[in-house]
């Protein structure tokens, strides 16, 4: 009993459903573990991001100030 | 305008006449449109025309009252890109002519290309026409459900809704193009090239 810890010290602690942080994750998508068993791949594709450039949203939001 | 405001929000206001919630939803979603139209059609110049029509689209759709609120702002307009995409291709079989939508627009005539580092450039462009052959050489319904999910951001029960089939074929779908790309990447040894 002299190296007895206080049980939260050595316990994992209990995590209420609030804590568990889902909105960005797709609970469908990681049920079928596709992250998990294909990360690689995943994270080839994530590689390529196309994004349009800054002037191309400048004349999109003229454009838009001109639309009646 | 409240920048946690839903898409819904934001488009009421626009309606009632501020303009600026319109360019907040163009800045929320203006990437997966981009991308999705982009693995479409290559020709960058149409990419943008149909990138600036989808929104257009939107604004006449929403001022004309068509857009009825479910939650599902983005999958409408990936739907609307979608369309656009189909009449640009009814149009080219129209006219019968050959698509400019296989050429690969040339880097040097690119304008970032004098900006940015050149090799980080020449690396990216590897990346880049790297991905488009791995999703390229998937069967289409595979091809469909890569891009909706990794570059259009929907979720699985969103991509079983446009694409019309259940929520288990759509992940089904999923996994064998991620087995297929894992296949191709092995054969062509395509890694990593930037960390």
């Amino acid at each position: 009993m002299k190296n007895a810890k206080p049980m939260v010290l050595i316990s994992t602690p209990f995590v209420a459903y609030h804590e568990i942080v889902v909105k960005e994750t797709d609970l469908l998508e990681d049920a079928w573990g596709l992250n998990s068993v294909y990360s690689d791949v995943i994270q080839f594709l994530g590689e390529y991001k196309p994004e349009p450039e800054n002037e191309l949203i400048s004349r999109l939001v003229e454009l838009i100030s001109e639309y009646k | 305008m409240n920048k946690t405001s839903s898409d819904y929000e934001l488009i009421q206001q626009f309606v009632r006449g501020e303009q600026s919630c319109f360019e907040e939803i163009i800045r929320r979603h203006k990437n997966k449109v981009f991308a999705y139209i982009s693995f479409y059609i290559r020709d960058q110049a149409l990419v943008e025309d149909i990138f600036q029509d989808t929104f257009l689209k939107v604004i006449q759709s929403v001022k004309s009252g068509k857009y009825y609120d479910n939650g599902k702002f983005l999958s409408w307009v990936m739907r609307i890109a979608h369309n656009l995409i189909i009449d640009h291709f009814r149009r080219i079989k129209q006219m019968n002519t050959t698509s400019n939508d296989d050429y690969e627009s040339d880097i040097f005539n690119s304008k970032k290309f004098s900006d940015a580092n050149i090799e980080d450039t020449l690396i990216k462009r590897q990346i880049q026409k790297d991905v488009r052959t791995l999703i390229g050489r998937l069967p289409d319904d595979q091809k469909e459900v890569v891009i909706l999910r990794h570059y259009a951001g929907l979720s699985f029960k969103e991509i079983a809704e446009i694409t019309n089939v259940s929520i288990n074929t759509a992940l089904g779908r999923m996994r064998y193009a991620l087995i297929n790309m894992r296949k191709i990447m092995e054969e062509k040894q395509i890694t990593l090239t930037i960390n």
